[in-house]
């Protein structure tokens, strides 16, 4: 053996602070395995994830359904403005922080089945960029998602749409770690991808949110539900390092196709309850998606 | 060539689990922590099982290693409480030394000095740790070594602050 290898164990070895420590043996049955896809910082090939929908394909049903999955337009206000922040704005870090390292299970994740399934509710006009002409528009609807990405898009009054699977991946936990350019397209895709998270998953997005520069906590917000939760915002980087609020007819694109986004976090499991995107200079139109009634279910939403 | 399936991982996890933990548990001093820094290594093992060498011990020891750069450390405290080690057989004023000496020195010193005496890996394993070849790791253990032993010889820390060492 290598003689230094030796002398460092001999001067070590008694001062190992593990030396006596009792640990029990391993036992993998409490972990969650279910996300398949590497969601580290050093993982090799982060499944990848369309970061904005074409918007000439924005049209008839596949408009619908990238509508649902996560493209979110200038929509009208229902319900009026989201409440004020009440408490605790600050960095990101310091909220986001203490909120991965204390969630809990919510309900789906005590289920089990093969589809994750979640209530998606939008207000918008998904298409207004096509004609910029369409009315506003409410749309709700129950997507049903398996671990290949199939599965099935019910609108509540409407139709049905299949979603075939995705090559190579899921889009329910389709999470890519490359570091998004601004802390704007960092909790814009972020809060994309977070429709329907495991746990564990839902702690490395947190902890992600929680290192990205620009992204600060809000306090506690109300979402248009009226569901309170801890609320993270990003403002585009045009608008400077200090922004507080949008200025009237301020205009981020092409860089982004808006100026702020704010999500909105279940304060107990850490879950998106909410991604909110005010229009500049107008607080009464604040585009949203919002999340309810997750579950793991083995049925199908019937067509 | 073994199949990363569940089975696999269920007998890595059994065979490593331990290890792991204590790994943790000597750099943030506390069983919780240690624990749950252990069940994040194994997720990513998981994650990654297809890139999993065979000999895995040292490829865990890598990823916890930067799990703890990337996350705990800017949460997680490093101090060690001495009062929940056991004494050795040298006595509690040696351990202090050697804690104390440890202290003094720069992180990868210290990192490197761990891996190889209270993991146990070889310069070759440390080596794959660390992401750097085997001859540098070996070059920087002898210096890491003689500048423990310097730092041991140096000073007593006093006794009014010999309750514990950041490690």
């Amino acid at each position: 053996m290598n003689r230094d290898v030796q002398r460092v164990r001999d001067l070590l070895g008694p001062a190992d602070p593990a030396l006596s420590a009792p640990v029990g043996p391993g036992d993998p049955t409490g972990l969650c395995l279910e996300t398949e896809h590497d969601i580290t910082p050093e993982g090799r090939a982060p499944v990848p994830r369309p970061r904005r929908a074409p918007r000439l394909a924005l049209a008839g049903t596949f408009a619908a359904v990238l509508a649902v999955a996560g493209a979110v337009a200038v929509v009208t206000q229902l319900g009026g403005a989201p409440a004020a922040p009440t408490a605790a704005p600050g960095p990101g870090a310091v909220c986001l922080a203490a909120l991965a390292d204390g969630i809990s299970p919510s309900t789906a994740d005590d289920q089990t089945g093969r589809y994750k399934h979640v209530r998606i509710t939008q207000y918008g006009r998904p298409s207004v960029e096509v004609t910029g002409q369409e009315p506003w528009k409410v749309t709700v609807a129950d997507q049903w998602t398996a671990p290949d990405g199939s599965g099935r898009v019910a609108f509540v009054g409407g139709n049905a749409i299949d979603l075939p699977a995705v090559p190579g991946g899921s889009v329910s936990d389709g999470i890519t770690y490359t570091r998004s350019r601004t802390a704007l397209d960092e909790v814009d895709n972020l809060g994309r991808a977070a429709s329907h998270l495991d746990r564990m998953a839902r702690k490395a997005m947190l902890h992600r949110l929680a290192d990205t520069p620009g992204v600060r906590c809000m306090g506690e917000m109300s979402d248009p539900s009226g569901r309170t939760g801890i609320a993270v915002t990003a403002f585009a980087d045009q608008l400077g390092p200090n922004a507080t609020a949008l200025p009237g007819g301020v205009d981020c694109k092409p860089q982004h196709l808006s100026c702020q986004t704010t999500l909105i976090f279940d304060p107990r499991t850490g879950e998106l309850l909410a991604q909110l995107t005010p229009t500049p200079g107008d607080p009464a139109k604040t585009a949203y998606t919002m999340y309810s009634d997750r579950s793991r279910t083995d049925v199908l939403g019937q067509l | 060539m073994r199949e990363p399936n569940e089975a696999w991982f269920r007998a890595v996890y059994a065979e490593c689990y331990p290890a792991v933990v204590r790994y943790g548990l000597r750099r943030l001093g506390a069983s919780g922590p240690a624990e749950e820094l252990a069940q994040e290594v194994f997720l990513t093992a998981w994650r990654r099982r297809h890139d999993v060498p065979d000999h895995e011990l040292p490829w865990l020891y890598g990823v916890a290693r930067r799990l703890l750069a990337n996350e705990w450390r800017r949460t997680r405290p490093t101090f060690v409480e001495l009062v929940e080690t056991p004494a050795p057989a040298g006595g509690v004023d040696e351990l202090l030394d050697v804690r104390a000496a440890l202290a003094t020195l720069s992180e990868d010193d210290r990192e490197l000095l761990r891996l190889v005496g209270w993991e146990q890996l070889s310069v070759s394993e440390a080596a794959a740790v660390l992401g750097c070849n085997r001859a540098v790791c070996a070059v920087r253990l002898h210096r890491a070594r003689k500048r423990l032993t310097a730092a041991l010889d140096r000073a007593v820390p006093a006794p009014a602050k010999r309750t514990g060492a950041l490690l």
